[in-house]
């Protein structure tokens, strides 16, 4: 099986078929949005003279550029903290002896399953009461809340699959739970660290009701809410529209090309027991 | 943690500080800062209104915030009940969806207008959308109407004039369909277009001279099962099975349907006039479009057109800036701002002055104001938003065939009582 | 591609017995090994966040589910369990929530197939396969909203899959995919497999790290004999990637807004109305906010029952591999 066989190029022809179905509405949305106004062709056909005009024109009309470093403001805070607290949470659920870890954990699993609109109105209120409305420090407070169950969940299920003898033999060189922690388990968690990262800053990058609801009424707004705007002000004009949607997914889509090798590490370290 | 990213986080930071420096009001009662919210379709008037606004009161800095219906109800609401809502922000006419001003006045949300100078100017028929319980809560800026959107070129392709009848109506479909495209397109996946075909058609059918069926509805005296609404929907699918509608309506969204009538694939859409401006954005340059009515019967005189206050503005009753709210609201109301905001959205003051020179595409809905042939939105004179969306779940029901007309009368009538 | 977790770079201190605790305590064992004295303050941050964030809101809203309250105004009074009373009655209530569950079923089914399908293809030696893995995944990471907005563009008539159906010859297949009541739920489900495969394939592709290469190289391409070798060896090793594909895609199933919203926004008439858009409006549209918390505890209430039910399914599985 090391060779390259007949098998494996049909596999490869197979899997090939299957990359271009994933691709087409990729497709689509690009070749859209490089079309001029008054190309009527069909939109499966190739754009044959490609302009970047709709970019230009929808960077402009939408206002990305202070919305794209609020966006990555909020993403990059957000995903720090929750990367530091669930890493922390983790320790003793995974490690801890006792009944309590389990139900610790339990309370986190809660988080996974609940509703966002159950506790969005009396969130707003606290939101109001601790004055951080308008300010993105709202939206970095509420993601690092609302991710730490998922988090901590993929963190300790990584945690109990790695043997503790590392941490044993640091205790029993003298270090503390603390030391321990900082120089022995952070250090473990490396690898699905990354995974942690990435999902979390997928989701926060991409979340649309929550900024709105939060920076409505301040000068500063996140990418989906800049886009949404400007989509339901030109809504008839696919090729701005989508020149736009493309411009706010661009940074995601970089961030994961650049670590796309980590992701899959990370999981894999995660799913090793 | 690795060097790239830890560039990526310095550049971040030093970009939150220099974001968290531009934000020191933040939302507190800075009497510079005023806040405005507004549906995301009126963005370009509210824009150019707010940027004379600033001009004129060099103090005062206006932050707006714009978001399509659905969110944009659900943020105002939020932000209501949380006392921390914007200034100034548009609000619905009448009553009938969850952001009209009969939900929101009694809540005590709006602050009380009656006191301003231009109260004076606005049309009785204005006033019975625009005030609860004799209180104005809002000011009407603009005055728009539902009816057939049309392609010029398009329409002379056919070889018809614009229809006055009903027959004229179906004769238009039957030619545009020989030509090879369709008379109306006709967006009905998204829920809102359901309703505006039948709007057009009860406005003559059920409210034509001397109608009193929403005080006999109010009073339970008349119901939708027994009246010229079931008339209207089933004029509503003669359309669709004679193929006056593009294909598939339930599963075209609005964009699509104000594309095809901007590309001239379909001859017109039954729409808000308001709409017209997405419409010609669809267009090549240089592309006409006109208005009509839609009739709904054989007799020209009787064809009334829904027409209504579109775009109104309400104060907040605990502004954080309630002095600089008032400012805004009296300069909007100023003929001339009404006019350039009115102009930049398609549609006439709701406020009429003289001063006003409608686009002549669209100066039917100004003779028909004038003349008084325009009957209210129907569901700004309902009690509660679920009539409206029993209508329209309804129509999208009766186009895939799931229902009958006097189903969905029947429900609507059920939600009516279900006050 | 095989990769032990990093830890093999972390140097190995001399595991050496004995107490040289400052505090000996009576010594239990784990199945990890001696007891180690790892503090309950650790938590503290993440549950702090955890509460206030989550937890306390949730159930401060829970409690307006026994109240009438509209969304708006001071006026709140107690109702007792009136709204679940209706929550019963009604039957859009009824109707969504078979519908959350009949998509929630296929969203998780195809998810996880097509998943499972794509990992084994690229855990391969194609040439291709680094290039397809960051395809696969690229609608992962897109917007939820962008991506239902494309969609519903594509879906159109004359969008863009008829367009292509009719460009390949297949003129025969074109249809009404968000007009039509019986497929438009189907139209739906389709966005968010599209768009959530390459998820599941990353977590089953990290599955697979743990298997030895030669068995499940030969399972992804052979025939019936290398599904046996699939099915006996490879699978049970993929059992905790499955738990969490399984456990996430639910979840996600069940929450389910954006795509059903920017899609068809429950349409036509009710035929892809799912809890989470009822619930969207009548706290928002209808005036309802109270009765909207009823539904979104009775929606807590399924995906609990669901996932511990599933929860326990897979650890007797287990059990029994």
């Amino acid at each position: 099986m090391k060779r390259y066989t007949a098998r494996t190029a049909l596999l490869e022809a197979v899997m090939i078929l299957a990359g271009l179905v994933f691709a087409f509405p990729i497709y689509i949305l690009v070749n859209l949005s490089v079309r001029g106004a008054d190309d009527a062709s069909s939109p499966v056909a190739p754009t044959l003279s490609p302009t970047l005009a709709n970019y230009a024109e929808a960077w402009r009309a939408a206002g990305l550029a202070s919305a794209l470093v609020n966006s990555m403001a909020v993403t990059v805070l957000s995903v720090v903290v929750i990367i530091i607290a669930s890493a922390m949470a983790a320790y003793p659920l995974a490690r801890a002896t006792g009944r309590w870890p389990r139900w610790a954990f339990l309370l986190f699993a809660i988080g996974l399953l609940l509703p966002a609109q159950l506790g969005m109105i009396p969130l707003y209120q606290s939101m109001r009461d601790l004055g951080l409305l308008g300010s993105v420090w709202s939206l970095v407070l509420f993601y690092c809340g609302l991710q730490i169950p998922f988090s901590v969940f993929l963190y300790t299920g990584f945690l109990r699959a790695v043997p503790a003898e590392y941490e044993d033999a640091a205790a029993v060189d003298g270090c503390g739970p603390v030391r321990a922690f900082f120089s022995v388990v952070l250090p473990l968690l490396r690898p699905v660290t990354g995974t942690v990262a990435v999902l979390n800053a997928i989701f926060i990058w991409n979340d649309f009701l929550t900024p709105l609801l939060y920076l409505s009424g301040s000068s500063q707004q996140t990418v989906p809410v800049a886009v949404f705007q400007f989509v339901g002000q030109y809504v008839a004009n696919w090729h701005l529209v989508f020149a736009g949607l493309v411009i706010s997914i661009i940074p995601i889509l970089v961030a994961y090309f650049l670590m796309q090798k980590r992701i899959i590490r990370g999981f894999a370290g995660g799913l090793k027991g | 943690m690795n060097r790239p990213l830890l560039g990526a986080l310095c550049a971040v930071m030093t970009g939150m500080a220099l974001t968290a420096c531009s934000n020191t009001s933040g939302m507190s009662g800075d009497g510079s800062v005023l806040r405005v919210a507004s549906n995301s379709s009126e963005k370009i008037s509210l824009d150019a209104a707010v940027a004379a606004f600033e001009k004129a009161n060099p103090g005062i800095d206006v932050q707006t915030t714009y978001a399509d219906t659905d969110p944009y109800l659900s943020t105002l609401r939020t932000q209501l009940s949380a006392g921390t809502g914007p200034d100034v922000f548009y609000a619905f006419p009448g009553n009938g969806n969850a952001g009209s001003i009969q939900v929101l006045a009694p809540a005590g949300y709006l602050a009380d207008l009656s006191s301003r100078s231009w109260t004076a100017n606005i049309p009785d028929s204005v006033k019975t959308v625009t005030q609860v319980d004799g209180k104005q809560y809002v000011l009407p800026v603009t005055f728009t109407g539902i009816g057939a959107v049309y392609n010029k070129k398009a329409l002379q392709e056919v070889g018809v004039s614009e229809p006055t009848t009903w027959s004229q109506v179906l004769d238009l479909c039957d030619k545009a369909k020989a030509e090879g495209g369709y008379a109306f397109a006709l967006g009905n996946q998204t829920p809102w277009v359901t309703q505006l075909i039948d709007y057009a058609l009860v406005a003559t059918l059920v409210h034509g001279e001397g109608s009193t069926f929403d005080a006999d509805l109010a009073a339970g005296r008349a119901t939708f099962a027994g009246s010229g609404w079931h008339k209207a929907m089933e004029q509503y699918l003669e359309m669709n099975e004679r193929g006056c509608f593009s294909k598939d309506p339930l599963g075209t969204p609005v964009e699509t349907a104000l594309k095809q009538v901007g590309q001239g694939e379909a001859v017109a859409a039954v729409q808000v006039l308001a709409t017209a401006g997405q419409i010609k954005d669809a267009a090549p340059e240089g592309t006409e479009f006109g208005m009509f009515p839609l009739p709904a019967t054989d007799d020209a005189q009787e064809t009334r057109m829904p027409g209504a206050v579109g775009a109104s503005y309400a104060a907040n009753a605990k502004a954080a800036n309630a002095e600089a709210a008032g400012k805004f609201l009296d300069f909007l109301a100023q003929p001339q701002n009404t006019n350039d905001y009115a102009a930049k959205s398609n549609s006439a003051p709701a406020i009429p002055n003289d001063a006003f020179a409608p686009d002549p595409a669209f100066k039917a809905l100004l003779e028909h104001q004038k003349a008084g042939r325009t009957v209210p939105f129907m569901d700004q004179l309902w009690p509660n938003p679920k009539v409206q969306q029993a209508h329209l779940s309804g129509v999208q029901d009766l186009f895939s065939g799931e229902s009958e007309p006097r189903d969905v009368l029947a429900e609507m009538d059920e939600a009516y009582k279900n006050d | 591609m095989a990769h032990a977790p990093e830890a093999a770079a972390v140097t190995r201190p001399p595991v050496r017995p004995g107490p040289e605790r400052p505090f000996p305590r009576r010594r239990r064992t784990t199945r990890y090994g001696p007891l180690r004295s790892v503090s309950w303050w650790f938590l503290l941050p993440a549950l702090a966040l955890y509460l206030y964030v989550v937890l306390a809101p949730s159930l401060r809203g829970a409690g307006y589910a026994f109240t009438d309250w509209t969304g708006l105004g001071s006026q709140v009074s107690f109702t007792g369990l009136e709204n679940f009373r209706k929550v019963l009655d009604d039957p859009a209530a009824r109707d969504a929530l078979w519908q959350t569950l009949l998509i929630t079923v296929v969203i998780t089914v195809a998810q996880n197939a097509i998943g499972l399908l794509l990992a084994l293809g690229v855990d391969s030696r194609i040439r291709s396969r680094n290039l397809l893995r960051v395809l696969f995944f690229a609608p992962a990471v897109m917007t939820p909203v962008v991506t239902a907005y494309l969609w519903r563009y594509m879906y159109a008539p004359e969008g863009a899959f008829n367009t292509a159906l009719e460009t390949l010859g297949l003129g025969s297949l074109t249809q009404n995919w968000l007009g039509d009541p019986d497929l438009a739920l189907w139209s739906v489900a389709a966005v968010v497999i599209w768009q959530f495969s390459g998820y599941s394939m990353v977590i089953f592709l990290a599955g697979l790290q743990s298997v030895p290469r030669e068995l499940h190289e030969a399972a992804g391409v052979d025939g019936a004999g290398s599904f046996q070798r699939f099915w006996h060896i490879t699978r049970p090793l993929l059992a905790p990637a499955t738990t969490i594909n399984l456990m996430l895609s639910m979840i996600g199933g069940f929450k389910l807004f954006d795509q059903v919203y920017v899609t068809t926004g429950g349409g036509p008439g009710h035929a892809t109305e799912t809890l989470s858009t009822l619930i969207y409006k009548n706290a928002f549209q209808f005036d309802e906010y109270a009765y909207s918390t009823a539904l979104a505890v009775l929606l807590a209430i399924v995906v609990a029952a669901v996932s511990a039910g599933q929860y326990r399914g897979l650890q007797r599985q287990k059990g029994m591999s």
